[in-house]
């Protein structure tokens, strides 16, 4: 007779929330950024100089491959940020290789430099207005996470 | 220890008369009608025939496109992908320097996307589609391009050099065969050495370094370090010329996967902006680079590690607390040999470069793709200060 394993069914029904977890935390905060990053361009002038760098009608997406998970967004004549339906065509393309490293990096519990290092995510588009991107998230991320030294 | 990747999957033919595979090799693949691509000096110089003097001999049939220039553009990609597909070829054999390799990668990509507008490619690991067979055949020892996963590509309208980064842009094969370094002048010999120095020296200290990519970093600065004099001053030197080639490849294989930092970011600008060749950029801005990081605490001694690959008789005899400055004045002395015994160019000032230009190129450096994988955020006054250093 085989004994069913409580302790590994329940591990993984810990698991599946706290993925569950993750990915509503992940979901509410795609779905945040665009505002995030237009009210930090008024509030933050190195968050501002960073986004000044991207052309006007510069484009942006944050995937998470396999989940279906997206965000995009478009810089306006203002220089605020107005959301794309997930699936528009986009200049530059962050796409996360699983919903953990988004997690890490949008949690603040790894840089996006270090998430780069270890090749989390993939990218498409120009170098130059990938790394302007890059620079406009980290200060992005600094701002809220930096108590976790992000 | 941080994640990483690390992918070489290369076949490396090396030593003297190692074409004389390319023709089995092709067979391997089930290549029956390459391109051969290469640049007319190349021809020329009769370097070319060390390559297709095999094909014709096996009875491979082969199509030659020798029309492209040491800045290579997307223009030349779109032309060779035309000649490549109305030709009826079905793999490449790129036969010199970085710029014949990176085209050659570039036309490979466009092939495997299927009329996909190159320009559009840019960023990182975006080629999914399979590509022709590609056969890599360095006429220089610098770029590591015939086992890296990068090519870099001109936009001639933008003044921008633009870089694409793709597992399925490393060759199946690399060929170093010493024949075909050995006419390479002692001038050109030097600042290709120095561009494979320094990807070996930034892939040490990029925030993307692994044991792996240290492993090959530390052997290619042994082998660059003990045989680039030699190879300048005895160019016919089979041994030193293969060991230079082996380790500017183990550099391209250090890089290709841990990538590169400040001096490539400002070397791509002042290439893009100015026209330096990419090698003579590298030779100018590495030491000032080391410097600059010295002065602000920056891969503190990580250099002073390296200094036993460099040079292990200093090593050996310099204290710990300064062997990072021991490295630095390592590299400043061989430039100064190099300029005192060859004339090169070892300072911007003397290349004809308008001063004014600088904050242009410190501006564009900082957003260079090499940039992001630099310890420290590069800023434009941090670019500015090496230019000004390296005038």
């Amino acid at each position: 007779m085989v004994t069913p394993d409580l302790s590994s069914s329940l591990a993984r029904s810990r698991r599946g929330l706290g993925n569950a977890a993750k990915r509503l935390y992940v979901s509410t905060l795609l779905g945040l950024l665009p505002l995030l990053v237009s009210w930090g361009s008024r509030v933050s002038s190195a968050l501002r100089a960073e986004t000044e760098v991207l052309p006007e009608d510069f484009s942006f997406a944050v995937r998470i491959l396999g989940t279906g998970q997206a965000c995009a967004a478009k810089k306006g004549a203002s220089g605020g940020w107005k959301r794309l339906p997930k699936d528009a065509p986009v200049r530059y393309a962050i796409e996360f290789r699983d919903i953990d490293y988004a997690f890490d990096v949008f949690s603040g519990g790894m840089t996006l430099q270090a998430a780069l290092a270890a090749r989390l995510f993939s990218t498409r588009g120009t170098n130059s207005e990938g790394v302007a991107l890059t620079y406009m998230f980290k200060r992005l991320l600094h701002a809220f996470f930096f108590w976790r030294g992000v | 220890m941080q994640a990483f990747e690390y992918s070489c999957p290369t076949k490396i033919a090396c030593g003297a008369h190692a074409l004389r595979k390319l023709a089995d090799e092709l067979r391997d693949h089930h290549v029956e009608k390459p391109l051969v691509l290469t640049d007319a000096n190349l021809v020329k110089l009769g370097v070319t025939r060390h390559a297709t003097e095999p094909l014709e001999e096996a009875g491979i049939p082969f199509v030659t496109f020798d029309a492209i220039p040491p800045d290579s553009s997307l223009d030349v990609v779109n032309e060779v992908v035309r000649v490549y597909l109305e030709a009826g070829c079905d793999g490449f054999v790129a036969l010199g320097g970085g710029s014949v390799i990176d085209t050659g990668k570039g036309a490979a990509a466009s092939i495997s996307c299927e009329g996909e507008d190159f320009a559009l490619l840019q960023g990182a690991e975006i080629l999914r589609g399979d590509r022709p067979p590609f056969f890599a055949i360095p006429t220089t020892a610098g770029t590591g391009s015939e086992v890296t996963l990068v090519a870099v590509v001109a936009d001639t309208a933008a003044n921008a050099k633009l870089s694409y980064t793709s597992y399925r842009l490393v060759p199946d094969v690399a060929f170093l065969d010493p024949a075909l370094t050995q006419s390479l002048p002692p001038k050109l010999t030097s600042t290709t050495g120095m561009d494979a120095l320094t990807h070996a020296i930034e892939a040490y200290t990029s925030v993307q370094k692994n044991p792996v990519s240290d492993a090959f970093a530390t052997g290619a600065i042994e082998l660059i370090a003990r045989n680039v004099f030699t190879a300048c001053e005895t160019p016919g030197d089979a041994d030193a010329r293969t060991a230079l080639a082996l380790g500017s490849l183990m550099a391209g294989a250090a890089f290709s996967n841990a990538m590169v930092g400040i001096v490539h970011a400002i070397g791509h600008s002042l290439g893009g902006l100015c026209h330096i060749p990419h090698g003579q950029a590298m030779m100018l801005l590495l030491p000032h680079c080391v410097d600059w990081n010295l002065a602000h605490g920056v891969h503190t001694g990580l250099y002073g590690e390296l200094l036993r690959s460099l040079d292990p008789t200093r090593y050996d005899a310099t204290a710990p607390e300064g062997r990072d400055a021991a490295f630095a004045a390592v590299l400043h002395e061989m430039n100064a040999q190099f300029h005192e015994r060859w004339n090169v160019p070892t300072a911007l000032s003397e290349l004809g470069i308008d001063r004014s230009m600088l904050e242009q190129v410190a501006h564009q450096a900082r957003y260079d793709g090499a940039a992001i994988y630099n310890t420290e955020e590069i800023s434009e006054q941090t670019a500015l200060e090496v230019l000004n250093a390296a005038w």
